[in-house]
């Protein structure tokens, strides 16, 4: 009996620990019109300490939600704008020779904040990516001879335009692995247009309040590590990354020829992780199938390769994790 | 001079004999306009086993007299035994006036002494006529050059071919290549879902599975058997969706918001049960078993042909 949990007192901690969920939420509709799954997204990166890679045509208020999202919590933020020309001390930081003392200051880059807004991720060069990707990955960041561990809640909300590509540096996929989410952003429907088009002839832009602060996120994401997840749901977790690697395996074998490599183990932890933190945000102690199939086009759309001839003939990471969710059993 | 020009070409005979060959030289014509161009016919006519040494002619026959064209080396062998060999040369001018074609010297088996030559000829190259009065013409338009079939032939074959061998190529790939396995359905029961289910029910009940504190277990195999059952009887995918995607494909199917409300209650409970380590009470999971039996035994329909045997049996 010792094993089982009072799913009363874990919903009641929930309860009370996610109150702020719905007032961030309630501060980002003040700005966002629509766009609810995007928020969605934001938090459950923000619970589970994963990083964000936001896909979208330009205009649909990505890099506005991110600044937002900062702007509802009191930490340090940072906005990076990638260009080709962006080097990889702009973003970490340099040493500096100082005349007086005759010796080298060090000069921290904007990656030393708590949020990181890194705006058009594939318009810079490889090198300045991968070093905010090893900052991600290692959550530490080395000037000269020196480590400098990154200050908790570090986040990384990254935004990447999928036109244009020409003059862009696409981040390769072991780099794109590093990002817990990869969110697409759709346009608005037409009553929360409308709603956009009313907001700006009004020309009263509402500011988002700062209503959390660091500490809670802290203590949230605690919460949320302590929701429940039965082996149940491990299982089938696991059932559907490996689905997406050998898809012969569950009877998918129309999809052998399209996925060139499938999600790798830190899909599976993703999924895991997110899955958490969306039950969190549902007000729920323990994980459900329903999490898991919630957040699995995020954190799988990046993982998994597709084929030339998956391409050639126009499908796309979304079909194919549609089938994998259609066919792999629901516990 | 046009007459003393003439009688000189009569003069010409253009060919000369020696014992054993026969030199000739034969123009088209030696009356020409400026840049015109006529064939000079050379043949050597042998009748015995003599060699013979063939000009070798360069760009120019004399200064005036251009080559623009030299055929190959022609050689036959007449009946009678005799060989002639043949040479034409495509000739022009581009001075005006009487051009003098030069004999041409034949060495026969290399011996300076053995030579023959043709007869020189004389070529009137005349200039054309410019009408002083007349008015001014604009320049002829290039001429077109006629397609030339041969030189391209070989290429249009090529490209035909290839693109013969490309079609074939797509042909034979969508042929044989492995055609994608389709997905295994879940076979169908022969018997009808409400019996199997009702039947699996039952067993499930003897199993006094919660009354011995396997919960879990309970309310996995009543859920996979209410699912079940859903996917078989109404023929929604139930096993590989969640609670609610399945409630919203039964209500899609017809079935009514009071049963789904009592079924997703069970759904959800049995949700809890199964993820949440939940345990329910006794009358809980009595409450949930009477829902799942309540909902096969509402939504049971019988096949036709069921319906039609019992209407036999009966009958």
């Amino acid at each position: 009996m010792s094993e089982v949990i009072d799913i009363r007192q874990i919903n009641e901690l929930i309860e009370k620990e996610s109150a702020f969920v719905d007032l961030i939420t309630i501060e980002m509709n003040k700005v966002i019109v629509g766009q609810q799954h995007m928020v969605e997204s934001l938090l459950i990166g923000l619970l589970s300490k994963g990083h964000i890679l936001l896909e979208g045509v330009p205009g649909l208020a990505k890099t506005l939600a991110i600044n937002t999202l900062a702007s509802t919590i009191s930490a340090d933020f940072s906005r990076i704008q990638f260009t080709p020309d962006l080097l990889p001390a702009d973003v970490v930081g340099t040493q500096i020779y100082n005349q007086k003392t005759g010796g080298f200051d060090v000069r921290k880059g904007p990656i030393f904040s708590n949020f990181i807004l890194a705006d058009e991720i594939n318009r810079a060069p490889a090198k300045v990516q991968s070093a905010l990707l090893e900052a991600m990955q290692e959550k530490q960041v080395t000037i000269g001879d020196v480590t400098y561990k990154m200050e908790e809640p570090f986040l990384v909300m990254a935004t990447m335009n999928p036109i244009e590509q020409e003059g862009t540096y696409p981040l390769p996929e072991a780099q794109v692995d590093r990002f817990m989410l990869k969110v697409v952003i759709t346009y608005p429907n037409k009553k929360d247009e409308a709603q956009i088009i009313r907001h700006n002839l009004a020309g009263e832009f509402p500011k988002a309040n700062s209503v959390l602060k660091p500490a809670d996120i802290l203590k949230a994401r605690e919460v949320v590590r302590q929701v429940y997840m039965d082996e149940k749901i491990e299982k089938y977790i696991v059932d559907i990354v490996f689905a997406s690697r050998s898809p012969e395996e569950y009877g998918l074998g129309k999809l052998k020829d399209l996925i060139s490599f499938g999600g790798s183990p830190r899909a599976s932890i993703a999924l895991a992780k997110a899955a958490k933190a969306y039950a969190f945000i549902k007000r729920r102690g323990y994980v459900i199938p329903e999490d898991v199939r919630a957040v699995c086009n995020d954190v799988l759309r990046h993982r998994i390769g597709l084929t030339y001839e998956a391409e050639a003939e126009n499908i796309t990471s979304e079909e194919i994790i549609a089938d994998i969710l259609n066919t792999v059993e629901v516990p | 001079m046009r007459k003393l020009f003439f009688i000189l070409c009569l003069l010409s005979s253009g060919w000369v004999v020696a014992q054993d060959a026969t030199v000739t030289a034969v123009l088209d014509s030696q009356q020409i306009l400026i840049g015109d161009q006529i064939n000079l016919d050379l043949t050597v006519e042998l009748r015995d086993n003599s060699k013979v040494a063939w000009p070798f002619f360069k760009d120019t026959i004399t200064g005036q007299l251009e080559i623009v064209q030299v055929s190959v080396l022609d050689t036959t062998v007449k009946e009678t035994g005799e060989t002639v060999l043949h040479q034409r040369l495509v000739i022009t001018s581009f001075d005006t006036g009487f051009m003098v074609l030069p004999p041409i010297s034949f060495i026969f088996n290399d011996d300076s002494l053995q030579v023959l030559t043709t007869e020189p000829y004389l070529i009137f190259v005349s200039d054309i006529p410019v009408e002083m009065e007349a008015d001014i013409k604009d320049i002829k338009e290039p001429y077109d050059v006629p397609f030339n079939w041969k030189k391209w032939l070989k290429w249009i074959l090529l490209g035909v071919l290839l693109v013969v061998l490309i079609i074939l190529g797509v042909y034979l790939y969508r042929k044989y290549r492995k055609q994608p396995e389709e997905p295994v359905a879940r076979p169908k029961p022969k018997r009808p879902a409400h019996e199997l289910a009702l039947e699996k029910l039952e067993e499930l009940r003897q199993k006094k599975l919660w009354q011995n504190n396997r919960t879990k277990e309970f309310y996995v195999e009543l859920s996979d058997i209410i699912r079940e059952y859903i996917e078989f009887q109404f023929d929604v995918l139930a096993l590989e969706m969640t609670t609610q995607e399945t409630i919203a494909s039964l209500k899609l199917a017809g079935i009514d918001d009071e049963k789904l409300k009592r079924l997703k209650e069970m759904l959800q409970m049995a949700d809890l049960a199964k993820f949440a380590k939940y345990q329910p009470l006794p009358n809980e999971n009595e409450a949930c078993f009477e829902t799942a039996r309540k909902f096969v035994s509402e939504t049971l329909v019988m096949p036709l042909d069921e319906v039609n045997k019992e209407e036999e049996k009966e009958g």
